[in-house]
Order: C-alpha cells, then structure tokens, then sequence
C-alpha cells in the first residue's frame, strides 16, 4: 500500500473509517482502493459474526431452523417469494371481504367521526410545540424489530423527528413550513419544497420512514378525505377514539388502517397508531404509534435544518438532484 | 439420509461462512438475514443443479452473489460499496478461510482468535467495545475518552492490523511444511 499515491491512500483511509456511518459508491475508485475497502468490510463481519456467537449464540441455530421451517413447509419451499405471493393474494382476498361488507353496511364515513378528525386539526394547528414519543414496528417476512424516536410539532407545518438507526446513527426529517429536509448520518444534508421529494429521498435509507406520515396535520388531512371513519369506543380515561379504513382509491403509501385518540376538552391528538397489512421480504414500518408527552418551550430555528448538523455538512436540494421517478401530486399533503 | 437431511446439514455446516460472506457486503443487518434466508431457498429449489463433485460453499456464494448484485441495483444505500471487485476479493478471502483445516468455520477461524489476542490492548479494547459488546461509536467515544472521529480511526487501524496478521497466519498455513 506504500506506494500507493498519497490521494489515493486518503481516500481509501477516509472510506474505510466511514465504513459503518455511509453507503459508498464504488464508482471511479481504483482497484486498489477497492480491494483494500473489501478487506476491511470482510473483517468487519468477521467480527460481527464472532460477537453474535459469544452474545447470543442461538441466533445462528435460529437463521439455520427458520431456512429449515421454510423448507419443510411445501407452500414456502416452490419460491422464496411463494409465500407474499400467497400472502398478497390473502390480502387480496381479506381486503374485497372488508370492502364488500363494508359497503353492505355502512361505507361513508360517520358525519360525526370527520368532524371530529376536523376539530383535532384545527386544535394541532395552534402554534404551541409539543412532543411526541415515535415508535415504528418494522416487519419483514423473516424478522421483526422496532425503532424509537421523538418528534416534535408545532402548528399544521413544522415537525422535526429525531430516530435512532441499528448502527447507532441518527437520522433526522423534518419540516420548516417552507422546505422539508432530511439530515442522514453521513452525505448531503438534503432539502426540498416538495415533500414528495423527500418521501422518495427516504426510500432509499435503512430505515424508510416518509415524512408525510410524521407530519401529523396531513395525516388527519387524509384521514377525512381518504379513509372511511367512524367512532370507536375506549375506555381509556372517557376517550373517544376515530378509526379509518383507507378507501380503495386513496394512494397505497398511506397506512391501511389509522387510529386516532384526542383529548376531549382541547382535541389535541393523544395517541395516533398507524398500521400497514402488507408483507415484505424486507423490513418495512408495519405498526407507527405516536404517544402525546409533553408541550414544550422552543424557539422556531428549532424547525430549520440549520440547528439539527453542523454548519460544514454541505446542503443540497433535491430539486437539483436529476428525479428517479415521476413526481407525483399530491395537493392534499399541504 | 434424504435430500433434506442431507441439505440441514449442508445449512448448519456452511451458516457463518455465508452469513460472514453477505455482512461483508449489506451494512443492514435486516437485509443480511433476508438476503442469507434467500440464499439458501434458491439453494433448496436448485439442489438438483449443484454438482456434487465441486465444494459446497463457492455455489452457495455464487448464489449469493447474484442475490447481492440484484438488492444492490434495487437499494444502493444498504451496502457498503458494492462493486464486482469487492465481491471477488471477499470470495477469495473466504474461500482461504474454506481451505483451513477444521469442520467448522470458528474451527478454520482460529486465525482470528490468535490475531485478536495479540492486538495491542487499546486496539483490543476498542474491537472488544464495539463487536462483542456492541456499544456505538458515542458510547465507545465516552468510554474510551476519544472523540467519534478517532474511534472510527482506532477501530479501522484495528481491523487493519487484525487482516495483517489473519493475512500472515493463513498464507503460513498454507506453506509447504505448515503443521
């Protein structure tokens, strides 16, 4: 490696310490850089694989005896993604079920439900900040895991969600009523006007979450335009909650299922659970709950990128960014 | 013995060479696992294809290989860098692995266990910290009185002394004479 020229050696220095924090594009790099990365990802998992036998050795057993399970079971065994196949056309099945009893018995939604939905949005848009606590259920076809954040509202608009990801890095979407932006562990702090922008930035993480299901006025938006509502009935302190189906015709990306509790003298939200009923191979959020904690002091700059990274990190707009996929509409986010 | 017997088998005794093998290329552990559950299904269907002269493990690799290859198109993001180049030197290194005596991969990884123990002990420490006890890069910077940029650059200095000398002991292995 010594004569390796000094350029070429601090890049390969550079990446390999950065080797848990950031993806890297291979694009460009020399082979010798290259093949010097690949040593030190291979003794990373080398010893990831040697720390998982001496914490928990069971879980190598369990990788083993799930590819058994699998392969036992005949309707699992013909493709791996037999099983979601099988899953989806369940779904399928469950879902034209529901919709057809649903339009046997009563498919608009409760007069009373929506206005309910509209007087919680009319109280979150005041402009105290308040915070809640995040929990997402992640869920793939093999694993499941969960992950913990905070976010914090202030108005209709601004929002800051703050998440741990596996690696002990944290990543950071927010919005500021003008740009919604997002600060990833390492790379480009990245802003945009357009939240979709953002939604389709975020698919690419570890950890998707989309920041229109963070941003709690454009879920109870949805809620009273897309899913058919109605009142449910709880216990919990003389609450009243508001369940919503999704309508067939409103976009996939929004959850199946919304369930929103509010205080009854003010109406702010006090727990929203947001659940998905689809399967993956790969771990997508299956379960998002928001708990109400507490209303807090906070200055405004609070909600721009600027107090969330360092003022070197470079900023860039994904209006600049050549687009991956067809932007679409989406006016009722706003 | 029949074909699932013979294939359990196959499974338990291949499980950390290829789960090591995927790490080494997927930084998401979820993704690891799925694309590891993945690999073994395709192996499972096209058990009739595999050519029962040739070793086990470099078909399975193969495998996972085009699995990597095609999450990687998909999802950039979940992978270290991911590149044909990378992918052959990580085969390589662990096909040298493969050919150390031992039934098991911990067995032919003895040469882990050797260089580890003879890491200078703040290097020790810090691969103690962050794999075995799988603290963060904040934690391990408080507890090692470091800031995050020198644990980044105490744990890469480790892993490259680590490869140095896993390096040294199996091309030693592999001399003519080497007990």
């Amino acid at each position: 490696m010594n004569d390796w020229q000094d350029s070429t050696w601090r890049e390969y220095r550079h990446f390999a310490e950065e080797l848990e924090s950031c993806s890297l594009s291979a694009e460009g790099l020399p082979e010798s850089v290259l093949e010097q990365l690949a040593t030190t990802q291979w003794v990373h998992a080398l010893l990831r694989t040697r720390g998982e036998q001496l914490r928990d050795a069971s879980r190598r057993s369990g990788r083993v005896d799930a590819v058994m399970q699998r392969v036992t079971q005949p309707q699992q065994v013909a493709k791996p993604h037999r099983r979601a196949a099988v899953l989806r056309w369940g779904t399928l099945v469950l879902a034209a079920t529901l919709l057809l009893s649903l339009l046997v018995t009563n498919w608009p939604s409760s007069p009373d439900a929506v206005a309910q939905v509209r007087r919680m949005q009319a109280a979150m848009r005041d402009d105290t900040p308040r915070e809640y606590d995040v929990r997402i259920e992640l869920e793939s076809l093999v694993r499941q895991r969960h992950l913990e954040g905070t976010l914090t509202v202030r108005g209709g608009r601004k929002f800051v969600f703050e998440c741990g990801l596996p690696l002990g890095d944290e990543l950071i979407l927010g919005a500021d009523g003008q740009s919604a932006w997002g600060v990833p562990p390492v790379g480009p702090v990245v802003l945009s006007n357009d939240p979709n922008q953002l939604d389709r930035w975020t698919e690419r993480l570890p950890v998707q979450v989309s920041p229109h299901i963070l941003s709690i006025d454009t879920v109870l938006a949805r809620m009273a335009t897309d899913y058919a509502l109605e009142y449910t009935t709880s216990t919990e302190e003389n609450r009243r909650s508001v369940c919503g189906v999704r309508k067939p015709e409103a976009p996939a990306r929004f959850p199946d299922e919304v369930i929103v509790t509010a205080d009854p003298d003010t109406g702010i939200v006090q727990t929203l659970v947001m659940k998905w009923n689809r399967d993956s191979l790969l771990p997508r959020p299956k379960r998002v709950t928001l708990t109400f904690r507490k209303t807090i002091e906070l200055g405004d700059d609070w909600f721009g990128h600027e107090r969330h990274h360092e003022p070197s990190r470079p900023v860039v707009s994904l209006e600049d960014q050549p687009a991956s996929t067809t932007p679409e509409s989406d006016e009722a986010d706003n | 013995m029949d074909a699932k017997e013979v294939f359990e088998i196959l499974v338990r005794e291949h499980a950390d060479m290829l789960i090591t093998f995927i790490r080494a290329a997927v930084r998401d552990d979820e993704l690891a696992e799925d694309l590891f559950q993945e690999t073994m299904l395709v192996a499972w269907r096209r058990l009739d294809q595999y050519d029962r002269d040739r070793p086990f493990a470099p078909w399975l690799r193969g495998i996972a290989r085009r699995l990597i290859m095609a999450e990687f198109r998909q999802n950039g993001r979940r992978f270290y860098t991911c590149h044909e180049t990378v992918l052959d030197r990580l085969d390589a290194l662990t096909a040298a692995v493969e050919r150390q005596p031992g039934d098991q991969w911990q067995e032919k990884l003895s040469a882990l266990e050797e260089c580890l123990a003879g890491l200078p002990e703040p290097f020790r420490l810090a691969v103690e910290l962050r794999y075995e006890r799988e603290l963060g890069q904040a934690q391990m910077a408080e507890q090692l009185h470091l800031s995050v940029a020198g644990v980044k650059k105490r744990l890469q200095r480790a892993r490259e002394r680590l490869f140095s000398c896993i390096e040294r002991k199996l091309r030693l292995a592999q001399a003519p004479g080497a007990p």
